[in-house]
């Protein structure tokens, strides 16, 4: 046990090192990590409310008290994109944390248990395959109507697939090793050695498809908010913001209003996604 | 073969079933009136009427049997009207369906051409200025919001320079040329991108393996090696993945299509959905999905017939 | 290899040949645009629900009316008669042609009107009107062959009324009249949605020549039209997404909007002419109160809470920054310079709002649900500046947008308040939402009936006096009862592109929604 701890962080050490040299992968996490900080932090970056009117000062181009200016309505930019940024950021990340979460137990037990288990799973995941998910998800939002918490819930049953894959297929690579029949013979139970055998092996390339997910939900926020069917108007997500901004009057007269949401939201997806890179260089090198 | 073919060519049929269910059930839990949509709070309507509109359409009947209907009506060909407008949905489909064809496949077969270039040469000249260039445009186009990418391109080739049009398909005012080049820059930028990794990384997990180094070896020529063994090899998951991109095009260009105001299947399946049109959502969604399962069946008997192994597998 | 070639260069011919290339037409024409989203475009607009001021290139009507509103003048009639009691009206009927060379007869009135019974689509000014013809009801569900409240004599139509309808010549203006010979056989109750509208047989100025589906539809001289033959020989409708790419693209010629920034843009170009008109266009809360139904809505219920919402938003402000130089502020159906005005006023007070509150006993933990079904950005940008009033005085507050505004706001009824507008022909239609009998309004008004007594003496009123009296009465109910809570009236701006078209001299117009009489026969194409 002993020898096999100090493995394990040799292979920790191993892997930041390899990490830390690749500088995109740097850069992302970085980058990440100010805009997310920024956002929670938001009230210590700015000392205007997102949501505070001023018919004094509107739609002024950035300038000192509003440095990336104010709306139609006189709201400061600046703090409507870091308190937005709460809300993509918390979609994104829970949105794919809950895809992934129903990914790996459909997987385990599809894998696990195989036979009729697995064919039915594998069915109902086709399924969803095949549903175009654009109307999948103008349905399922017509039904639940808009709000953060059914957008997520669409994201999470839209979003477990590639998990599910992921998962099911090592499942059954690993099912048949040798220190899973040892512990089948000792009598483990099937969820213990299902989820504490068997399981950490395949959370690296779970961590990558989870970290892939954030930035493919943060975009779909967008997406959706833009042809409005995502989150109420009322909430700031940056995908709302930009949408507020899609008048060609706002486009050839006020390009803060939508130039800043769009090159944030690109700008932070990248980010995640150069992260997500370079995790996966460390982490999951064959899936490549 | 032939029995592997009509075995997955039968599998098709409960699935199509199940998911036009599946829709039609969910259709009914939004509880959307489809009759109330067509009268506006504004000027409100003849209330009397419209209760015999929602009762000739059967709106008044238990969902089982609405359902049946439905699939009874669709099994001898009528595909029904739609509801809020009254165009026969196979009118409204030969309507829409070609431009939204037309956007999804000039635009595949740019990014094809594309992308594959592209990445091909990033795989060969790995690590060069080229191929980080190259990967820089491929993360870029994966990261940009489509509409957002669209916007940026109407404020500078519609409303800077007033190149292009901004919206439409036709217009007595230029050519469909010119309204097409901008929807399609858009839905291009990130098939390309998606395409460009899948080559490039193809294409190196191909120069790497042994027979091209056995290839090399031999002193054939490094043209040689890239064009016949390598290109060929690192293509066909490739164009897997294409077989795979053109159905969710179509509905993938839902976004797009509200951009531009580009006259396609997207913005009907959209209105149809906001406004409960179920006859139109289920013939759309339906046709979607049978052309998904139909791309995957014929990815499925190519790479049976490429791969034996396949095929034997499943039997 | 060569496999691949052959195929990639098949595909690329086969993908080529998809792309239509025809020329652009640059053919003179004056150019209009429609910018409904949701149609697919292969309909012209259905002329029984939203008449337009240039309704008139394609339709005629029994009457047609000055951009006053008020003064008529003959189209399809020459003139009319009211009897002294106000049921009975005799109409001269002169005739004319429809585009197809076919006689425009009364035969085509008393179907249009029939037909229009039987519509699920159509403007409630027409239904309204129309439901109090003798024998309508009967006609409507059914149970009679034939409507009695409509007899023709020779040239002469003679309407027959159960109870009076005063507006019944103004409506007869807007009511467009659809060939029998054509529509005879057609399903009435889907009327709107009939292919006749695709390809219709019109009987104004113009006739459909050619129509692109879901890009655009040209209009040439009607021949067989017996007026003065327009100047202008070729009109373009074309299907636009957005009002100000059109324009800016040199597609309209003329259009009408209250949007703001669309009139920023409008003005900014060279040639586009702003004339302001003055409209009944009304924007209110409607709360949510009681259904006929026993559906009831407790929170609304106490009309402190309903008053505390109007005192605590600044209207005027918001008007200004918003829709400045278009919005009036509004507090009641009557605006506030006419003089049957009684001057009700909800002043912006956040103190008094908030005693109000206390006063009514308000959960401040509870939030209030708003409900609104306009999806333009200064509506939900007008709805961000509401919940921050609200807020203000400590009530939370949310809103929803809805695509199906009649059902949620009349059936579903998940909200409190609802964010409605109105365009009205005549200030009774703002008062007919009171009705006990609206099969709308009573599913939030409970059936009150303390205003019908009040609208009925409106619509029979005969002169101005009369009417006066009855406002007067329908105010004070109005402002005892807050049902309504009225934010503001909204004018409307009619653009033209003056560089392109020549107007006659001394030119008006009237209420974009309705057809009027503008004189297009002499607009000419510079």
């Amino acid at each position: 046990m002993e020898l096999n701890k100090s493995h394990a962080s040799n292979m920790f050490q191993k892997n930041v090192r390899k990490f830390l040299r690749n500088k995109l992968a740097m850069i992302g996490m970085v980058v990440m990590l100010i805009i997310l900080l920024m956002c929670v932090f938001a009230p210590v970056f700015t000392s205007y409310r997102a949501d505070q009117p001023d018919f004094s000062a509107r739609t002024q181009p950035p300038n000192l008290p509003h440095i990336l200016g104010t709306d139609k309505l006189g709201r400061d930019v600046f703090s409507r994109i870091l308190y937005g940024g709460r809300y993509s950021i918390l979609i994104g990340v829970t949105g794919a944390f809950f895809g992934s979460l129903i990914g790996v137990i459909l997987g385990a037990i599809a894998g696990y248990f195989g036979k009729l288990i697995d064919s039915a799973i594998v069915r109902l995941s086709e399924i969803f395959q095949t549903v175009p998910n654009m109307i999948l998800i103008l349905i399922l939002g017509a039904v639940f109507g808009r709000s953060i918490g059914n957008l997520l819930f669409i994201f999470a049953i839209t979003g477990w697939m590639t998990t599910f894959r992921i998962v099911r297929n090592e499942f059954i690579a690993l099912k048949g090793e040798t220190y899973v029949q040892v512990c089948e013979a000792f009598g483990m139970s099937k969820i213990d050695i299902m989820f504490k055998q068997i399981l950490p092996n395949v959370m690296s390339p779970v961590i990558v498809a989870t970290t892939v997910n954030v930035a493919h939900f943060i975009l779909s926020e967008a997406g959706l908010s833009f042809i409005g069917v995502g989150v109420p108007s009322a909430t700031p997500t940056w995908g709302n913001i930009l949408n507020a901004a899609k008048s060609l009057d706002v486009i050839s007269n006020y390009w803060w209003l939508w130039v800043v949401p769009g090159v944030v939201i690109t700008v932070f997806v990248l980010a995640v996604n150069f992260f997500g890179d370079g995790l996966r260089d460390v982490l999951d090198p064959k899936q490549q | 073969m032939l029995k592997f073919i009509l075995k997955k060519l039968i599998q098709m049929i409960p699935m199509l079933l199940f998911i036009s269910f599946l829709v039609f059930g969910a259709l009914q839990l939004t509880g959307i009136d489809p009759v109330s949509y067509i009268a506006t709070p504004d000027m409100a309507a003849n209330q009397e009427n419209l209760d015999l509109l929602r009762e000739r359409l059967g709106l008044n009947q238990p969902f089982l049997i609405r359902y049946f209907n439905w699939v009874g009506d669709i099994l001898r060909g009528n595909f029904g009207y739609s509801i809020t407008n009254g165009t026969p949905i196979g009118v409204l489909i030969a309507q829409r369906l070609p431009a939204t064809i037309e956007l999804a496949l000039i635009s595949m077969v740019v990014s094809a051409v594309l992308g594959i270039s592209i990445g091909i040469v990033s795989a060969i000249y790995q690590n060069s200025p080229i191929d980080y260039l190259g990967r820089f445009f491929a993360v870029l186009g994966q990261a940009i919001p489509q509409f957002f990418f669209g916007i940026c391109l109407i404020q500078i080739f519609s409303i800077k320079l007033g190149w292009l049009p901004s919206s439409g398909r036709y217009s007595t005012y230029a050519t469909p040329l010119r309204h097409f080049i901008l929807p399609c820059l858009t839905l291009t930028l990130s098939l390309t991108s998606v395409l460009m990794r899948y080559s490039r990384n193809n294409m190196l997990g191909v120069l790497n393996s042994d027979y091209i180094k056995t290839a090399r070896m031999k002193g054939i020529s490094e043209t040689k090696v890239y064009v016949k063994h390598a290109f060929r090899n690192a293509m066909r998951p490739v164009l897997v993945i294409l077989c795979f991109r053109l159905p969710m095009l179509i509905s993938g260009s839902v976004v797009i299509e509200s951009v531009y105001n580009w006259p396609g299947i997207g913005s009907v399946i959209t209105d149809a959905v906001i406004a409960g049109d179920y006859p139109v959502v289920m013939v759309t969604t339906l046709m979607v999905a049978a052309s998904i399962l139909i791309a995957s069946f014929l990815v499925d008997v190519l790479t049976a017939l490429l791969d034996p192994r396949v095929r034997l597998g499943e039997e | 290899m060569k496999k691949f070639i052959v195929l990639f260069v098949i595909f690329a011919i086969s993908m080529a040949s998809i792309l239509p290339a025809f020329a652009a037409d640059n053919e003179k024409a004056f150019q209009l645009i429609s910018a409904g989203n949701d149609s697919l475009g292969d309909k012209i607009e259905y002329p029984w629900m939203n008449m337009y001021m240039l309704g008139g290139l394609m339709w005629r009507t029994l009457f047609f009316v000055e951009t006053d509103m008020v003064t008529i003048g003959p189209d399809l009639a020459s003139s009319y008669t009211i009897s002294d009691d106000g049921l009975t009206y005799t109409i001269d009927f002169v005739g004319g042609k429809w585009s197809d060379g076919e006689d425009i007869t009364l035969d085509d009135v008393v179907f249009s009107i029939k037909a229009n019974l039987k519509a699920a689509a159509s403007n409630s000014i027409y239904t309204s009107a129309f439901t109090k013809i003798e024998g309508a009801e009967a006609w409507r569900d059914g149970t009679a062959e034939d409507l009695p409240g409509l007899i023709v004599d020779g040239n002469q139509l003679t309407i027959k009324l159960t109870s009076p309808h005063n507006i019944l010549p103004n409506v007869l203006c807007q009511f467009t009249i659809l060939p029998e010979h054509i529509l005879k056989d057609a399903d009435l109750l889907e009327i709107a949605n009939n292919d006749f509208w695709s390809r219709p047989i019109t009987s104004g100025m113009y006739k459909l020549d050619e129509f692109v589906a879901g890009s655009y539809y040209t209009l040439v001289p009607n021949e067989y039209y017996d007026g003065p033959r327009p100047k202008i020989e070729k009109v373009t409708v074309n299907f636009v997404a957005d009002v100000v790419t059109a324009a800016q693209a040199g597609l309209v010629d003329m259009t009408n909007t209250n949007n703001q920034s669309v009139i920023a843009e409008l003005n900014k170009l060279p040639g586009m002419t702003m004339f302001p008109v003055d409209i009944l266009f009304y924007r209110y809360f409607l709360a949510n109160i009681e259904g006929v139904d026993g559906n009831t809505n407790p929170v609304m219920a106490d009309i402190r809470v309903r008053k505390a919402i109007l005192h605590a938003i600044d209207r005027e402000t918001l008007a200004e920054s918003l829709f400045p130089g278009l919005a009036y502020i509004s507090n009641s159906g009557v605006a506030g310079d006419n003089p049957a005005s009684i001057g009700t006023e909800y002043a912006y007070d956040p103190d008094l709002a908030r005693q109000l509150l206390v006063d009514a006993g308000w959960d401040f933990d509870y939030v209030l649900r708003i409900l609104l079904y306009y999806k333009d950005q200064t509506s939900l940008d007008f709805m961000d500046a509401i919940v921050y009033y609200l807020g203000e005085i400590g009530m939370k507050a949310e809103y929803t947008v809805t695509s199906n505004g009649t059902q949620d706001l009349f059936q579903t009824r998940n909200h409190d308040i609802g964010y409605k507008g109105l365009s009205a022909f005549d200030i009774s239609e703002w008062y007919g939402e009171y009705n006990s009998a609206n099969a709308n309004f009573r599913m939030v008004f409970g059936g009150d009936t303390a205003f019908d007594e009040y609208i009925n003496e409106y619509a029979s009123a005969t002169n101005q006096e009369d009417k006066d009296a009855a406002l007067t009465k329908l105010q004070e109910v109005e402002a005892e009862k807050v049902y309504k809570l009225p934010l503001y009236t909204i004018g409307n701006n009619v653009f033209i592109n003056t560089d392109r078209v020549q107007l006659p001299e001394g030119i008006t117009f009237g209420n974009p929604w309705y057809k009027t009489n503008v004189h297009f026969e002499d607009w000419e194409l510079k």
